[in-house]
């Protein structure tokens, strides 16, 4: 049985862990194709207008699996953490797909969450593995050789290199840097190329060392980010908070890049206590770029190269 | 301590009473008007949803009269509501007004939850703590009671603002009212009233519409560009999905019912898990009003409020498996009240017809 995965979401978190999941359990695991043009106009075209831009772009990377798999998985992923919450699109989106008549295979969407309680997240990967066999052993050693996989993949991002390295094979320039640049935003805005506008690309053209949440120890990022006095209850937002404080504490960036989605609702406080926490109070170099299906690469490319003049003139 | 709140639509009447009685200055804010919502568009963060800006407004119109104490709730998501207070926190903070804030919130622990209370109450006694309560949610349920019966008025008003007259009379009797017996008196009258404006006998000819969606665009009467009074006066029948009493059961644990979960029930179907707000209950109060044989639904949120979004993508089948005909507003501070009447008349000459033609089959 082929089982697809939409390139989006969380893909460019946990994709290896569930290929390796789904392997195991004997099933061919196919991703969706790199977002392109007629992914992107599809999504518009069937999605709600007011949604933010990767939740628009699920609905097109679902109807690019269309024709290739026997079974789609997009999970419903609550918290991943004691007491947060994803943002409510997370866990709405199997409905929101649902409702819209669009032909497509089944969908398989186990209730990922680990609010509550330490076993949550394997929980909802025993939900997933009973899809499949009844064999509880099977689905154990399953989920091991994910976590395995994972494991390994996060050892890869720590020594900084970039998920779409690994997963799109996409190339990047290495050395000849003149500055670090933090870049503070959710995984599947940085690194869907669409929707980031090949933010990365075009900063390693400028000569700069691009930094993510990702290439930093999760269990650091959240020591930041409980400093807060009421704890964010967004994991994202825990995240995004905790990694541009580490960046800017440990003076690891000459700058701090925050990535928002037009319309993202926890985005749009977080960034709020990002700039009047942490860089407003120091003087800290910050910008916003906000994404949307509107944005034009030019657009970008000027924005980025003014920023990063900016820097180097500072330096 | 000069105390204000966030205020929405008439629930500033009961809680500015159950402030009050605990021995408080209360500084209400001045009702919300198109200078609230620029001063809130022009500090809060631009894609913050509209129920922030316009409480920050509100904020800073009663600093400057002068309060310098803000009651507030919190909670614990997925919607943004929770993290309100922070965010507005550091505004006032920022513009440099030194407030101090008192929020009730149990995600720091039940021993800051009990000092906050214990701020609020005066350090009153259990006694006079219960009586206060008594009489504040007496008159929540004196607010309702008025806005529902004025629903069914407004259709049968003698001249333009009758009925919004005999509202803002017996609201003032009700401010005043210091105790249970008053505030019964005072609504029985009001009915007496009310009663020899709404003709009995076309009421079930009118158009009818039930209003669903986020709470505070629901009820707050400025954000919605008073919905319900545009319906009335075209002659609609307007009910809510809810009122402040439902609310109130909803996010204050210590009133909370079990009939909540038992209505939210038949959503599930669409939407399987809580997404928190009122995403659930959107698709689950239409689903009720199609059921009550409603002509049609209005779906308001706040534009960008990420559960209605989630009931916006599920809305359309949800519509079309029950027959009902929704229209979703939006609202935020661009939003303009000649856009939102066009529509709204435009919906209704569509369920009128319908009805007619159902009429004559």
């Amino acid at each position: 049985m082929k089982i697809g995965i939409p390139r989006i979401l969380l893909f460019y978190r946990y994709y290896p862990m569930w290929k390796a999941f789904f392997e195991a359990l004997g099933l061919e695991v196919i991703p969706s194709s790199i977002t392109n043009k007629e992914i992107v106009d599809l999504s518009i075209e069937k999605s709600v207008s007011e949604a933010c831009i990767p939740i628009k772009l699920v609905y097109g990377h679902i109807l690019d699996l269309k024709d290739k798999v026997d079974i789609i998985f997009l999970p419903r992923i609550v918290g991943l953490e004691y007491r947060t919450y994803m943002c409510p699109k997370f866990i709405g989106i199997p409905d929101m797909i649902r409702s819209v008549d669009l032909d497509i295979p089944p969908i398989i969407d186990p209730t990922i969450d680990k609010r509550n309680s330490l076993t949550g997240f394997f929980k909802g990967f025993f939900e997933l593995g009973r899809f499949f066999t009844k064999n509880s052993l099977k689905i154990l050693s399953a989920y091991m050789e994910g976590l395995k996989a994972l494991k390994s993949y996060n050892e890869k991002l720590k020594r900084e290199v970039t998920p779409l390295e690994i997963l799109d094979g996409k190339n990047y320039e290495k050395d000849n840097f003149k500055i670090r640049i933090g870049i503070v935003g959710h995984c599947y805005e940085i690194y869907d190329e669409f929707i980031s506008g090949g933010m990365i690309k075009i900063l390693n053209r400028l000569g700069v060392k691009v930094l993510s949440m990702e290439m930093v120890d999760w269990k650091t990022i959240l020591k930041e980010a409980n400093v807060l006095p009421k704890k964010l209850f967004w994991t994202f937002g825990r995240e995004l908070y905790g990694t541009a404080r580490y960046f800017i504490r440990k003076s690891l960036v000459d700058g701090i890049i925050i990535v928002v989605a037009f319309g993202c609702g926890p985005d749009s406080l977080v960034r709020e206590l990002i700039e009047r926490d942490l860089t407003k109070p120091i003087d800290f170099p910050e910008i916003t770029i906000t994404v949307d299906e509107h944005s034009s690469e030019l657009g970008l490319i000027t924005r980025l190269e003014a920023f990063v003049d900016m820097l180097i003139r500072r330096k | 301590m000069k105390i204000t709140y966030p205020p929405f639509g008439d629930a500033r009447i009961a809680i500015e009473s159950f402030l009050r009685d605990f021995g408080h200055e209360v500084i209400p804010p001045p009702p919300s008007t198109n200078r609230t919502l620029s001063i809130g568009v022009k500090y809060a963060p631009e894609f913050a949803c509209l129920p922030l800006k316009i409480t920050l407004g509100n904020y800073i119109e009663a600093i400057e009269k002068g309060a310098d104490t803000i009651l507030m709730l919190g909670g614990i998501g997925p919607c943004r509501f929770g993290y309100y207070a922070e965010v507005q926190r550091r505004i006032l903070k920022d513009l440099g007004y030194d407030i101090d804030w008192i929020v009730l919130d149990l995600s720091n622990g039940w021993i800051n939850l009990f000092k906050s209370i214990e701020k609020v109450t005066n350090r009153s006694n259990i006694i006079k703590v219960m009586k206060v309560l008594r009489l504040a949610w007496e008159k929540v349920l004196a607010i309702d009671e008025i806005e529902k019966i004025s629903r069914r008025a407004r259709p049968f008003e003698r001249y333009k603002g009758e009925v919004d007259n005999i509202i803002r009379e017996t609201h003032k009797r009700l401010d005043q009212a210091n105790n249970i017996l008053k505030v019964r008196q005072i609504l029985s009258e009001y009915r007496e009233t009310m009663d020899e404006i709404i003709d009995k006998n076309s009421l079930k000819d009118l158009v009818k519409i039930g209003i669903v969606g986020e709470f505070y665009v629901v009820l707050d009467h400025f954000t919605n560009f008073e919905i319900a009074k545009r319906l009335g006066e075209l002659g609609v029948l307007a009910e809510n999905a809810f009122y402040i009493e439902d609310i109130v059961r909803i996010y204050l644990p210590l009133f909370r019912s079990k009939d909540i979960d038992e209505r939210t029930r038949v959503a599930l179907p669409y939407i399987r898990r809580s997404v928190g707000g009122e995403g659930q209950r959107t698709i689950a109060h239409t689903i009720e009003f199609a059921e009550r044989g409603f002509d049609g639904v209005i779906h308001l949120s706040p534009f960008t409020c990420m559960p209605e979004i989630v009931a916006d993508g599920v809305l359309e089948k949800v519509s079309k498996d029950y027959n009902i005909q929704v229209l979703t507003l939006s609202i935020d501070e661009q939003t303009g009240l000649a856009g939102i009447t066009t529509r709204i008349e435009a919906f209704i000459d569509m369920l009128k017809t319908k009805k007619r033609r159902r009429i004559a089959v």
